[in-house]
């Protein structure tokens, strides 16, 4: 038997164009879709609608909106009545509830996962008029701005919030225009005027709301970069300008389902004539609602998320800074310096301090191992050096830091780091957060999350504390010094998860007995100690972490350590001093993680690392920009565990891995770990912990 | 053999219609029409359809040898909806059955495109199916290369003619209407009467000096037509695009010189090429020349037909100036009045 060809004409009004035939399976039907492409021309429409009335099995009409709504006011497109009228045996089918109804999904589905998306953004609308999205992004937190005037009639003034978008919906009802069409959004796009203010306010605006047709006409794209953009469907031409402009993200909300891929454009309209026709030749009792619910489901049809942006490659920035005097005299022509007199020395390392920031080199090839993503950092250089940092004016710092997020910006970028000390100058980061016109983030989580981590693979190698084995923890006593710090309450917190026995050091007492009882709220089974003074403890201790803030003397007494610990140096700067780290070769003190990021990475500077490692810092920055978090995640001083355990999480998700580990001295070897092993279980031998208190 | 021949009371039509009745090698020949009417002739038949109706081509018989679909609507100032319907949807809807009859046979098809179809395209199209389309602010010349499209797309096999300006038969001049360059010789004898008008001594000629007119008499356009039915008949490959009009052709300077000689000789053609379309019909109002009479030559169009030059080199398309004089005497005749 052969199976009924079924014929629907698609009538685009986005689009000039020749006609273009396909042929294509549906729900197991086959379909003969026909496009004409007519332009922005109703008369042609309802000519087209009469003649194939009767002829065809449905009409697809992609570009007429049937309706539109603005809060309590709803206005009936009279050109969707006059083309519905020009048929009267043929169903025509339009965009707009398949259509609103996959841009509501899509969005929840997104703000699900980053509820802050569109909180407190500028969000520009091209019509706001008909955009069945603008209830929810304005009630998501969004300033919604609206273009209509200008994009329909050429006037320049801008909507501002959801009343004056109403009103001049009821404009638009009062005036009672006999086409929506005639208003022609897509001729005056193409104006210059029009298109030069519709750029001004684009570059003013966070994120951009607009439909595909209206994009395609737009000369540039440029004035998108860096941005958002909220999209009902997109083509690979589109999608490819778009990558060259530069624009941040994009939120398409056509899902990604083969049914719907095979479609040249994926017109909503043509979905709805697909889905119902289906209905048809089922014969099913369900009106077309509750097909389209069944469809959906036995279907797994899904909203597109975030990750539909694969092929835009994203963009980021980090800030550094040299570390020393030796990383300036390594700028080309400045390396004599580096043979003249300290004052001099002195005297150009403070003049560079007051330099501006400036764009210093990039790291790109950064290729995410489950979505694909791309990336490109940019990396700025502040030429100060810790000490002059620490003694500059706050202020200053946070101007330049400032600069460096607006050069960042311009040059597309959607989130930018702070590495090295500009994580310590006073409030780590919040205050840059605030005045930056991009978020910022001070990479504290995944710096944190990669010091413990390194930790972890450390004890592993050493291999002188059994592994834990189905879910039990591991037998031996972690001690954290600086518990009550930011850094050594997450530690504190973390660690408390994989061990038996936790002391925890702090100058003061009531806050040690605090974190002590959110231990155990978090880890019951876990024996939590307090003190204010480390080494008692020490000689029975197999894993040291320190996360202070002091600047004198020892924090801990390093003959009093156990042979074969793991000391974790997460201060800055650093609480065990090289002279000490020297007196015991069989105790392993590591400073922080390196991370491998994913892909075939290119970093055409010198950023102090063996290539192709990064600092853990810049990775936070990378990896959130890769999962499309543009965001402040981390900023000022205090970390949260959610947050060091999300950033790890996005890290895997994503390919990151530890590299090298450094220490003291450097990257620490296989080899050097082996050695400092084999010292430390000669030294076990005769080893004799002092008893824990509390248990004599 | 057995034709389909639609557009056959056209100017063009008429002409070629004549010819194929008069070809003993032509059995039959089915003329698509509107109206209802019966050819003089037992060779011919008209079959009645509105061949933008998507069922019209239903009740066809697949026994035809060729198809020659001249008909459309040929009108600068008409609607895009109006040119759609009569210039595209027949067309596409002759293609799906063409491309149901191609699958058992060869049935070509003879198509008269316009050579406004690369107007504006930069890039050329020389004698190449369309990649980029003319402007819809054309809608003559946008939905020819729709419909020309339409057939390229469908690899339906035959010709393409992209026909130039068809002016009167160059034996005789008949015209029969006035369209195109005689606009500008009506607008020019209603001034030799006007005696405020022979005080002016220029014409604003909507047009550019070096612009070219690619004519084509309509007799020679009706030959080709005729030979290429017998060429092709046969042939599978998919259409061939060929440029129909005299290649070197003329320019609108010297076109323009010799009519205004002829008719308001105290008066010299005064070129206005920079002028935007907006004071053009201003123009118009003033001089009752239609602003679109030169359309075409406002812009660049790839005139280049060296493919129809060598493959159809018996058909030697007159210079203008070798029947120029025959061409003034047909619009003369067709007015009725002596200039």
């Amino acid at each position: 038997m052969i199976s009924k060809v079924r014929k629907i004409v698609v009538l685009n009004l986005f689009r000039e164009g020749p006609i273009l035939n396909d042929a294509i399976e549906f729900g197991g039907l086959k379909f003969n879709l026909m496009e004409h492409r007519i332009g922005w021309d109703f008369e042609t429409a309802e000519r087209l609608v009469q003649k194939y009335d009767g002829y065809v099995d449905g009409i697809a009409l992609s570009g007429v909106q049937k309706r539109a709504t603005v809060g309590k006011l709803r206005w009936m497109n009279p050109a969707y009545l006059t083309l519905m009228r020009a048929a009267v045996k043929t169903p025509v089918y339009l965009a707009d509830d398949v259509r609103d109804f996959f841009a509501d999904w899509t969005l929840r589905k997104i703000l699900k996962e980053q509820p802050q998306l569109f909180l407190g953004k500028k969000v520009l609308f091209q019509c706001a008029i008909i955009s069945p999205y603008l209830k929810t992004i304005a009630e998501a937190g969004g300033r919604v701005f609206g273009a209509d005037p200008l994009l329909v009639a050429g006037v320049p003034v801008l909507l501002r919030g959801v009343s004056q978008i109403q009103a001049f919906l009821g404009v638009v009802q009062a005036l009672n225009r006999t086409k929506l069409g005639a208003m022609d959004p897509e001729g005056n796009i193409q104006k210059r005027r029009v298109r030069e203010r519709f750029n001004e306010w684009v570059r003013e605006s966070h994120i951009v709301v607009s439909f595909l047709n209206l994009l395609e006409r737009m000369e540039s794209l440029d004035a998108l970069k860096g941005k958002i953009l909220v999209v009902d469907a997109l083509t690979d031409q589109a999608r490819e300008r778009l990558e060259k402009a530069g624009v941040a993200q994009v939120i398409e909300f056509v899902p990604d389902h083969p049914a719907i891929s095979q479609l040249r454009e994926k017109h909503f309209s043509v979905i709805t004539a697909l889905v119902d026709q289906k209905r048809l030749a089922e014969d099913s009792p369900l009106g077309f609602d509750e097909y389209t619910l069944k469809w959906l489901q036995e279907a797994q049809v899904r909203p597109s998320s975030l990750r539909s942006t694969r092929g835009i490659v994203r963009k980021c920035a980090f800030i550094i800074h040299p570390l020393s005097q030796s990383d300036i005299w390594k700028t080309p022509g400045l390396s004599f310096m580096s043979k003249a007199s300290k004052n001099v020395r002195g005297f150009v390392e403070q003049a560079a301090a007051l330099a501006p920031a400036f764009y210093y080199g990039r790291l790109k090839g950064v290729t995410s191992r489950s979505t694909g993503q791309e990336l490109v950092c940019d990396i700025y250089a502040l030429p100060a050096t810790p000490k002059q940092l620490l003694a500059a004016n706050e202020e200053f710092i946070y101007g330049r830091m400032i600069d460096c997020a607006a050069m960042a910006k311009k040059r597309g970028a959607a989130l930018i780091g702070l590495g090295a000390y500009t994580k310590v100058i006073g409030d780590a980061g919040l205050t840059v957060s605030r005045r930056a016109p991009i978020p910022v983030t001070n990479g504290n989580s995944y710096s944190a999350s990669t010091t413990l981590w390194a930790a972890r693979v450390m004890i592993e190698k050493m291999g002188l504390i059994p592994p834990a084995k189905n879910g039990t923890r591991h037998r031996g006593r972690a001690m954290v010094i600086g518990a009550t710090g930011s850094i050594g309450r997450v530690s504190a917190l973390l660690v408390s998860l994989v061990v038996d026995d936790l002391v925890l050091v702090a100058t003061r007492p009531d806050k040690l007995m605090e974190l002590r009882e959110e231990i155990l709220e978090l880890s019951p089974e876990v024996r939590v100690r307090v003190t204010t003074n480390p080494n008692p403890d020490l000689p029975g201790t197999d894993l040291v972490v320190t996360a202070t803030s002091n600047q004198s003397g020892a924090i801990l007494d390093i003959e009093a350590v156990k042979p074969g610990a793991v000391i974790c140096d997460c201060s800055r700067p650093l609480d065990i001093s090289a002279e000490d780290a020297a007196k015991r070769p069989d105790v392993l003190i590591i400073e922080s993680g390196e991370v491998l990021l994913p892909g075939e990475l290119d970093i055409n500077v010198d950023i102090g690392l063996p290539k192709p490692a990064v600092y853990a810092c810049l990775a936070e920055t990378v990896l959130l920009t890769l999962e499309g978090r543009f965001e402040s995640f981390s900023v000022s001083k205090q970390l949260s565990m959610e947050k060091v355990k999300e950033i790890y999480r996005i890290g895997v998700k994503h390919g990151a891995e530890l590299s090298a580990i450094q220490g003291p001295n450097g990257v620490i070897t296989d080899e050097q770990v082996q050695a400092c092993r084999a010292l430390a279980v000669e030294r076990l031998k005769s080893w004799e912990p002092t008893k824990v208190r509390g248990e004599e | 053999m057995k034709i389909l021949l639609t557009g056959a009371t056209g100017f063009l039509g008429k002409h070629l219609l004549e010819i194929l009745l008069n070809d003993e090698r032509i059995s039959s020949i089915d003329i698509v029409s509107r109206r209802k009417r019966t050819h003089p002739s037992a060779k011919a038949k008209t079959i009645s359809i509105d061949l933008s109706d998507p069922s019209s081509v239903n009740d066809l018989t697949d026994d035809f040898n060729a198809v020659i679909h001249l008909a459309g609507l040929y009108d600068f100032r008409e609607s895009l909806s109006n040119d759609y319907s009569q210039n595209v949807l027949p067309t596409l809807n002759l293609v799906e059955k063409l491309k149901e009859w191609n699958k058992k046979r060869s049935v070509p098809l003879y198509f008269a495109s316009s050579y406004g179809v690369g107007f504006g395209i930069r890039a050329g199209v020389a004698e190449e199916p369309l990649i980029e389309l003319p402007s819809k602010r054309v809608p003559y010349a946008y939905t020819k290369a729709i419909a020309e499209r339409a057939i390229t797309d469908a690899k339906i096999p035959g010709a393409i003619f992209r026909l130039g300006i068809l002016v009167g038969s160059s034996k005789t001049g008949a015209i029969e209407k006035i369209d195109g360059p005689y606009a500008l010789m009506k607008a020019l004898q209603g001034y030799k009467s006007s005696r405020i008008a022979q005080t002016i001594p220029v014409i604003p000629i909507p047009a550019k000096r070096a612009g070219i007119l690619p004519l084509v008499p309509v007799d020679v356009a009706a030959e080709v037509f005729h030979e290429a039915v017998f060429r092709n008949s046969g042939m599978s490959e998919p259409a061939r695009i060929f440029g129909v009009y005299e290649s070197t052709s003329v320019e609108i300077s010297r076109f323009c010189e010799f009519i205004v000689a002829a008719f308001t000789p105290w008066a010299k053609p005064l070129y206005l090429e920079d002028v935007p379309s907006p004071a053009l019909k201003v123009q118009e109002f003033l001089t009752g020349i239609p602003h679109q009479t030169f359309m075409f030559s406002l812009e660049p169009i790839d005139l280049r037909n060296e493919r129809f030059v060598s493959e159809y080199s018996s058909f030697r398309i007159p210079h203008f100036d070798t029947y120029r004089n025959v061409f003034l005497k047909g619009f003369e005749d067709f007015s009725g009045g002596r200039f």
